[in-house]
Formats: C-alpha cells, structure tokens, sequence
C-alpha cells in the first residue's frame, strides 16, 4: 500500500488497518533506537508515540503528504530518541538512515501532541466501559442509539446521561491533576 | 439530567458549532464574563482531543500486536491468512447483539456433547458468549476473538475420531472471559483444587465437524496470544475439568514457554559490554569487524596454559634485556644524531615492560577465543543465535566466569530459562572446577529465568556435536591466536634489533667520514700554510698519522699550529719566527636558520665544499645551524626537511659566511636527489644518496615504533573494558598488530 493510500485511509477514518500497515516502518526506527543504548520496549513507545502524532496530523482536513511517511516517522523517532537519551548517556549518535527532516518540520506536531497527554492519561485511567463509551461516541462517531444497544443500556437517553457522567469524571480528574 | 451535565451538554454543542446563532452570541457572552466558564470549556476542549488520542492509542496497539503475531508468523511458516474468516465471526456476533438486547443473562443453546463426547457442560460453558468462526483447513488461518485474543492455527491441524487430519471446512467455538465482568458471568473462578490463581484470562476453544468434536494435532500446536497489560512470570497454562456443580477446576499446569526464534548470529553482539561504544568514543571505526574482532580476539592470549606462559615470560624477558642494553649503548652515541626537538623516539626504545603477572589464573574473564568458536555460523539455529541470548550475553561477560558461559553452550537443548537458573546457583572455584551453591551466587540469572524463556523449534539437532565442536575449536583458537601473537611481537623484536645494528654501523660510517674530511682539509691547510710561509713541506714520516707530534723540530710548531687551527676550526695566524712570515688562514662563522623550523620533524643541514670527498653535516645548536668556514674552500650549502611524509629542500651554490635565514621548498625526494647530483661532485652526491637512505630508514623506523606506541595504549584502555574484573595491570598483555595492515586472519 503506498502512501497516499495510507492517507486516504486515515482520511475516511478506517484507522485499523492503517495501523498495522504502518508497523511495516517500525524495524529500521527499532534498530536506530537499539544501536543508541534504547531497548525494545523504548522503541514500541516512541513508534507510538510517532505514529499518534502522523495520524493526528494526517487526520486534519486540508493535509497534503510532503515527504515521505517512512521519513517522517523515522525523523520524529531519531528526535524524540535524542531527547530522551541525551538525558541518559551522551555519545556520539549511530545513524542508520540517511534521509531525515529537518526538525521545522515536525517539532510542532510532537508539541502540540504532547499537551494532551495529560488530558489522554485521565481517559485512559477511566473505567473500562467509560472509557469505550466514550470513545465510541466521539472518536468513531457512533449513534447513541447503536452505542446503547452495544453496551447494554436500557435506552438512548441512558447512554447519553452516563456519557456526560463519565465526561465530568474524566473533567474532574483532569482539573486534579492540572492543580498539583 | 442534573444541572452540571446539562452544563456540558451546552459547552459540547457550542465546541460543535451546533447552537444556534442567538444562543451561541448569548452563550460567547457568557464566556466572556465568567472566566470559570471559560475554564470549563477549555478543559472540555482539552478532553475531547485526549479521548482522540486514547482511542488512537488504542488503535495503533492493536496494530503493533497484529505487527508482530504476522512477524511471528512468518517465521513459522504461516501464511496466507484468511481474513474472511474473521469477519464472519464478528459478524455472527453483531447479529446476536442486535436479536436480543439483554444478551447478557440467557443462557445458550448448547449442542448436546461437549467436546470431550460427554453431556457435562458448566455454568461458564452456558453464560459466556459464543463465537464462532467458520474455518478452512487447507489453508492456515489466523483468529481474533472479540476481547483480542489471538489464534493462529496450522492448515490440517484438527483431527477426526481416527486420527486423521479432516479435510474442507471445521466450526470452530470460541468463548473467553478476559474481563472480570465475563469471568464473573461464567461462574468462573481462578481456583485450582485449593490454591488461588492470578489469572490473565481464561478461554475455551473447540473445533467442530458437523456434530462431531475434533481433536488438535499434537505435533501441529495452535498458538495463542491472550492480550494482557503486563507479561507477568511464572504464568502456566491450566487445563478446565468441568465440575458437577456447574464450576470449573483449573489443573493440569503447564509452563508457557516463549518459543525462541533464531536470527542470523552474525548480526548479534556477541562483544563484551561498553566494547564498541567505548572504541567509538575513542574514534576507531567500528563498523570495521575485521578490526573489532581481531583486537577482541587477541586477548584469548592471557589464556594459554600456565607452562607455556613461563616460556613466553622468559623469552620476552630476554629480549626487553638486550633491548634495554642496547638502547642505552645508542643513547650515549646519539648526540651528533640528535635534531629536531620534537623527534623523541628516533632512536629512543620504548622500554616494555613484560614483568606483568602470571598470564594463566587467576585471570578473571571470558576467554575470547571461546565467544570466537561458538559467534559463528555453525551455531546457527541453536538458542545461541537468539536476541535472548544476546540479552543474557552482558550479564554472562559480567560475571567474569567462563563456566556460566559453557553452561549455556553445552545445554543447548534444554530451555533457556532451565539454564539461566543453572548459571543463577553457579559458582567457580579457582583451579577451574564449577559447583552449584545453596545459595543463588548470580542473582541477576534468576530474573532471565523468570521470564520462562524456552527452545528454539527444532533446534535440538546436533547437541552433542557442537559441543565437542566448541571445546575443541576454543583450545585451538587460543593457541593460534597466542601464536600470532608471539609471532609478531618476535618480529618486532628482531626488527628493533636490526634497527640498533644499522645505527651501529651508521655511527661508524659517520666517525669515519670526519676523519677524512679532517684529512682533507688539514691537508689543504698544511699546503696553503707552507706556501704562505715560502718553504716546502716534509714529506710525513711513515706511519706517523696526523694528530700526533711530528718529529721534526724546525717545522713541528707550524704543523701543531695547523693541526689545532683545523682541529678546532678557528683562524690560524702563525708567524714564522725564522722570517718573520705569516701563514694566515681565516674560519669564519657561518649561521643558518631555518623559517618555520618548529613545525618540521626533522632538520639537517648539510655543507659540501668542493676540496672534500664528502660532505660535512653543519652542527645544531638548538635550532640554529652553525659552522666556521674555512676560507680555502669553496661550499654548498644543502639543508632538509621531513614533516610526515612531505619533504622540503633548499640548496645554495656558493655559501660565504654570515648569517642566512632559508625558507625551505616542498619537493619530492627524487627530485632532492637530482638537484644534489647537479649540486656537487660525484663523490659527495653519493655521499649524500647514502645519508638520504639513512634518513628513509629513520623516517620507517619512527613511524613503525609510533604504532607500536599506539597498540599498547590501545590495548591498555580497552582491557579493562573487556575484563572488568581485573584491575587495570601494566602491559603484560601482547596483542596482534589490529591498527595496520596486518590484521591477524586466523
């Protein structure tokens, strides 16, 4: 699957094949982050973390490909990486792939991602049917009327009622957290 | 609603867009004057793009999972998935949703044998949803139950009530109680007999033909990935016996081996830790394995037996004997040799010292000629071609205890993790012996252990072979290494020894050559002398040499004069007491300086005057060239330079005395040797081709004694790396020549 399928996929919201195309990337990121003092699972997180900042930026209307997604990733991942060790160890860096972008390029996505971590840690760390509900709502787009039926509420307004439960558990959390 | 939900309700329509013009001027209004409000919208905006990324996260998990169950896969030979499968499976599930609302409490209808042929079903069998999956068996499939459990299951794998493996399509049942919510709705307990489980999922799988259950073939396992947020040690696999009371017991565990999957073991690492980060950061190129290997390599060294390193001792104690002895023998000649300041080592031996421990035990580490024997093809396929075991290799190096690394190499048929918790219990002895301790003496084992790491498929083959293989390729790889080793240490010794003859002979040559330059000139000045003074002079007695009395009265005091005029090259200035003539013959000074003389590594300045045979080399008094001329003769001056491997050159024709300052030229040697031939007489040019070859034997043998320099250091900063068990020593250590050309090939 080439890149501008990629893209079109993302475009009409057809996330999960997306994903595990997009995997087909994650050796060579592995391997830089293996030959820099990182370990696998290092390597797992920042490729996510890579890849939820290209899909939120490839998700936006109006997004037009300019390099190549393998580059992308790979320069957003040799950056983060950089970053993160430099903290650790400071040796000279291994590279592995020649082609990389220049950090203009990127550095505004990861930062205008990063703000929302906190934000995504207070979802996650709802419950399980919250949290799916929740998702299942405003990231998928799904009816409340389908949503009830998935989940096992009594009615429509049931399912609605508990999602803004849940939204204000979640904005509670979030308002804690914020506040320390 | 309550009020506040209601609240929200608002502030999500208005991030929308979805109120109306009138109500979202009213609502902006509002914004504006409670920054509360505004706060509140912020914080809802802000969660609406968390929820984004959680779902995305989620998403890109489920992709890395899928990720590496096809990479897997792959390696076992498991393609061409079918996906229709798949979906209808979940379409089947919809379906069930859809039909009955509160899906969740009736039981189902359950066929009337369960898998095992008998009526016994439990509470979990009745209460947890089923799946199924309509499966083909000619191909090799692969199945995600709802909760994401994995299967991947092998063409012909399910066999019918006679063994054999059945043929076109199987219904395959699937049910699984991950979350707590499911395990509770089974029934469902985490008990086996008596003891209490930690459980990270239950399910149960069946395959159908028609009424009949299947069976799964053994040798052609189905592989499961049960998706969990944290891999936790110490998980077995229970089997479920269905009780009376409707419960299921857990027994019959099995521990679940992570299988191994090789890789090609030449693209591990099999180095020491911080080995090739550490020649990184001193700026060797360590992509060069030829380099890393050879140098790693060459400590195997210290290993050889204990007799043998006696030998060794002695021999290399002999020859750093003579070496010393010859090196001060030279320092004392070296004076007249002696030129640019920055030159050290022209000449100078760098004194080794060899008295260094005993070079066989105690000697803590791993013996490199061991990781030599088994970082190799041949082991291709054992667990020693594994990422894990490459993980487990720093800990190994570590230890600094060859036997916790033998135990790996002559177990390779047992699990990882049976060995890791060998090498947790292993200790040594020092006369080479290794025992199992009560006590764990390398707890850093039992954590490897703990991860249940186990074969690779297949890779049984051949155990014993290798072993024997290992053994005998580790002694033989130590010897021909130290052979090497001794070898070229040999032969720098018997160049070094070379090197001091040469000078030897060198000094010789040059004590000569100003012996007859002395001749000649004094015998230029004898003449001149007596011609000044009008009389003749005698004819020398027979075998009575210059430089000693003459024994002829009347004209010993002119040629005493004459003799210590030339001798000490000053102005003669000799009146004949008789008649009252003078004989006068003037030295004058001569004094050249070199621009930029710093910045060579060697300066020579040589004078050819027509009336000698040879030539004179102009003496250095801390960079400034001086002479005293004599005035009878006519001189060139000819001075050279080294830098590297570049050479400079300037030449005068005729040189009077006074002061010059030379700026020297860039030329190549040939062309040097050229002008020199035009420059001067035959004799001197050859002369002058002699002493340019001397200097070429110089320039080598500085530049072949700067490695040698470089090697031990090199050896010395990287063996502490590699041995991190033994203090730093001094260079007791011989290592092969790894920063030239000579890389050892063994």
């Amino acid at each position: 699957m080439d890149d501008q399928k990629i893209v079109e996929l993302i475009q009409s919201h057809k996330h999960d094949k997306v994903f595990t195309t997009l995997y087909k990337y994650f050796p060579v990121v592995k391997k830089m982050i293996l030959a820099n003092g990182g370990r696998a699972e290092d390597a797992e997180d920042i490729y996510q973390e890579a890849l939820i900042v290209f899909y939120r930026k490839a998700a936006s209307p109006g997004f037009v490909l300019t390099a190549s997604i393998n580059t992308y990733l790979y320069s957003i991942c040799r950056f983060m990486w950089m970053e993160q060790s430099r903290k650790q160890q400071k040796q000279n860096f291994v590279e592995i792939e020649k082609e990389t972008l220049s950090e203009t390029e990127f550095i505004a996505d990861i930062e205008a991602e990063s703000q929302f971590s906190l934000a995504e840690k207070v979802i996650s760390d709802l419950g399980e049917r919250c949290r799916e509900l929740l998702i299942l709502f405003y990231f998928h787009s799904k009816k409340l009327k389908d949503i009830a039926a998935k989940m096992g509420y009594n009615s429509e307004n049931t399912a609605k009622n508990q999602k803004y439960k849940c939204l204000e558990a979640a904005k509670n959390r979030l308002k804690l957290l914020k506040s320390m | 609603m309550r009020k506040e939900l209601e609240l929200m309700e608002t502030i999500e329509n208005y991030i929308n867009g979805k109120l109306s013009a009138a109500d979202k001027a009213a609502f902006e209004k509002k914004m504006q004057a409670d920054p509360q409000l505004q706060k509140e919208v912020q914080l809802q905006k802000e969660l609406m793009e968390g929820i984004t990324r959680a779902a995305i996260k989620q998403s890109a998990q489920k992709g890395l999972k899928k990720y590496k169950l096809n990479r897997n896969l792959k390696n076992w030979g498991l393609t061409g998935l079918t996906a229709a499968v798949l979906v209808a499976g979940s379409v089947f599930l919809y379906n069930t949703a859809t039909k009955s609302p509160h899906a969740g409490n009736a039981p189902n209808e359950l066929p009337e044998l369960n898998e095992q042929g008998s009526k016994l079903w439990s509470d979990a069998d009745k209460y947890l949803p089923l799946q199924s999956f309509e499966l083909n068996t000619e191909k090799d499939t692969v199945v995600e139950t709802q909760d994401g459990i994995v299967f991947a299951i092998p063409a012909h794998t399910f066999l019918d009530a006679g063994g054999k493996p059945a043929t076109g399509t199987v219904q395959l049942e699937i049910k699984e109680a991950l979350k707590a919510a499911d395990i509770m709705k089974g029934g469902l307990n985490t008990k086996s007999g008596d003891k209490l489980l930690e459980t990270g999922g239950m399910f149960y799988i069946n395959a159908r033909q028609g009424d009949a259950s299947l069976k799964i073939d053994p040798k052609n396992a189905i592989y499961a990935e049960v998706p969990s947020d944290e891999a936790k040690p110490g998980m077995q696999l229970f089997e479920g016996k269905r009780l009376a009371d409707g419960s299921i017991d857990w027994v019959n565990p099995k521990p679940i081996r992570k299988d191994l999957i090789p890789v090609d073991i030449l693209s591990l690492d099999f180095y020491p830790p911080h080995y090739l980060d550490s020649l990184k950061s001193w700026g060797y190129d360590i992509s060069n394995k030829k380099f890393t290997d050879s140098l790693y390599y060459s400590f195997a060294t210290l290993f050889i037996s204990a007799e043998r390193a006696a030998i060794e001792k002695a021999r290399q104690d002999s020859i750093a004997a003579v070496e010393a002895a010859l090196a001060a023998e030279y320092a004392a000649k070296i004076a007249q040799y002696d030129s640019a300041p920055v030159e050290e080592h022209w000449g100078k031996e760098p004194a080794w010292d060899y008295s260094g421990d005993d070079l066989y035990h105690p000697w803590e580490g791993i013996n490199p000629a061991e990781i030599k024997a088994v970082w190799d093809e041949k082991f291709k396929n054992t667990l020693l071609a594994t990422r894990e075991f490459e993980e487990r290799l720093p800990y190994i190096h570590r230890t600094c205890n060859s036997h916790v690394l033998d135990l790996y190499i002559n177990n390779l048929d047992k699990n990882l993790c049976t060995i890791d918790s060998m090498a947790a219990f292993l200790f040594s002895d020092a006369e080479g012996g290794s025992q199992m301790s009560a006590s764990s003496q390398n707890p850093e084992f039992l954590q490897f252990a703990a991860r249940g790491d186990g074969k690779v498929k297949n890779g049984e083959k051949n155990v014993e072979l290798l072993k024997a293989y290992y053994q005998q390729k580790s002694k033989m790889y130590t010897e021909a290494i130290a052979k090497t080793v001794n070898e070229f240490w040999g032969k720098q010794g018997e160049l070094n020894r070379d090197a001091a003859e040469k000078r030897s002979e060198q000094q010789a040559k040059d004590q000569q050559r100003n012996a007859e330059n002395f001749k000649q000139e004094l015998e230029l000045n004898l003449d001149e002398a007596y011609r000044q003074l009008g009389k003749k002079r005698p004819t020398p007695l027979p075998g009575s040499p210059y430089g000693l009395h003459i024994a002829t009265t009347g004209w010993y005091n002119v040629d005493a004069y004459v003799i210590q005029s030339t001798q000490t090259r000053t102005t003669l200035d000799y009146t004949d007491p008789e008649t009252g003539k003078k004989a006068v013959i003037n030295y004058e000074p001569l004094s050249v300086t070199i621009e930029n003389y710093k910045e060579y590594d060697r300066v020579l300045v040589y004078l050819l005057p027509d009336e000698l045979s040879s030539f004179q080399r102009m003496p250095n008094m801390n960079g400034v060239f001086e002479e005293k001329l004599n005035e009878l003769m006519r001189y060139k001056l000819v001075c050279l330079a080294y830098k590297g491997d570049r050479s400079f050159y300037f030449s005068k024709d005729e040189m009077g005395k006074g002061k010059l300052s030379v700026s020297l030229i860039e030329a190549s040697d040939k062309d040097i040797e050229a002008n020199i031939g035009k420059l001067s007489k035959r004799s001197q040019s050859k002369a002058m081709h002699d002493e340019l070859r001397y200097i070429d034997f110089e320039k080598a043998e500085a530049k072949r004694q700067q490695q040698l320099v470089k090697i031990k250091e090199l050896t010395n900063r990287i063996r502490p790396v590699i041995f991190p068990c033994m203090a730093a020593k001094t260079d007791s250590a011989i290592i092969v020549d790894s920063v030239g050309d000579e890389a050892g090939d063994f």
